[in-house]
């Protein structure tokens, strides 16, 4: 249940902040920093809704994806390459949250490594278009 | 955390197709910097320094934890350009200060100080002019930055002491 929790946040962080910042034009600093603050803010004023796990890791999934959402709908067209790029995001997290625990730009670095392999996705689909 | 740590052969092949999408990525996207810089890009450096320097205040003197402190910091600095928006540097400032606030983020069991995030907040600012015409568009270019900016002052830091 945890892991589908940490997955999906990872998508909504991504997707929500690509269309604030795409649909609604606010601009990649506003959108990602304002899904942060909310994320932040909610688990800060009611850390007692979920458990300790959730409490401490939802809110880093989410601004961790919500880099992926800056990229500009001019360069990233498709939806889903930054559906699944978040969803990427939220299994390498997952799967390595704990290697560079407490540097700063961590959440950053691996938001671009999902991003860039979901997104190399395109070469080999139009290759097998072809 | 949950699957980190396990021995699970389906991690290593899952973080192993990442890294040839990753490397795939590479071979096709990235082409050589051909970066101008500007007298006025220095002042984006002391801004990145700054959005460190805040973010980390906010997470350790107020208490805010890293995602909030960012947070408010990129959220504040994202108004900046409301200010005058025929200015090009007030345009640019909100991206160093959020760059900035990544690097801030870092622990204090690693930062050790203000002087470590002020130094990492400036290698940060650095390396963003450096790299401005570089996947320019693509999400996590700032964290990677700012990740960059922290390694590099965490490995000064260690050949010192």
């Amino acid at each position: 249940m945890e892991i589908a929790i940490v997955l999906i946040s990872g998508i909504f962080g991504a997707l929500a902040t690509f269309y604030l910042n795409n649909q609604l034009q606010l601009g990649g600093v506003m959108a990602s920093a304002g899904i942060s603050v909310v994320a932040g803010g909610l688990f800060y004023i009611f850390p007692e809704v979920l458990n300790n796990y959730l409490t401490t890791n939802i809110p880093m999934v989410i601004m961790g994806a919500s880099f992926i959402g800056m990229a500009t709908s001019r360069i990233i067209k498709q939806n889903w390459i930054i559906g699944l790029s978040g969803l990427a995001f939220s299994v390498i997290f997952l799967l390595t949250g704990s290697y560079f625990e407490g540097f700063g730009g961590s959440l950053g670095t691996t938001a671009a490594i999902s991003l860039f392999s979901v997104y190399s996705l395109k070469y080999l689909l139009s290759g097998i278009s072809k | 955390m949950i699957i980190e740590n396990k021995p699970h052969p389906y991690s290593i092949l899952i973080l192993f197709t990442i890294a040839l999408f990753l490397g795939l990525f590479y071979i096709n996207k990235i082409k050589p910097d051909r970066s101008r810089f500007k007298k006025i890009d220095l002042l984006l450096v002391l801004f990145t320094s700054l959005g460190a320097a805040v973010t980390y205040w906010l997470n350790i003197e107020l208490n805010l934890g890293a995602v909030l402190s960012a947070g408010i910091t990129g959220l504040l600095s994202s108004f900046l350009p409301y200010i005058n928006r025929k200015s090009d540097i007030l345009r640019e400032l909100p991206v160093a200060i959020y760059c900035g606030s990544f690097a801030g983020m870092t622990a204090p069991f690693i930062a050790k100080g203000y002087s470590f995030i002020i130094l990492a907040g400036l290698f940060s600012g650095l390396l963003l002019i450096f790299s401005k015409e570089t996947l320019q568009g693509y999400g996590g270019k700032l964290g990677t930055i700012a990740f960059g900016g922290v390694l590099l002052m965490s490995v000064i830091a260690f050949l010192i002491y």
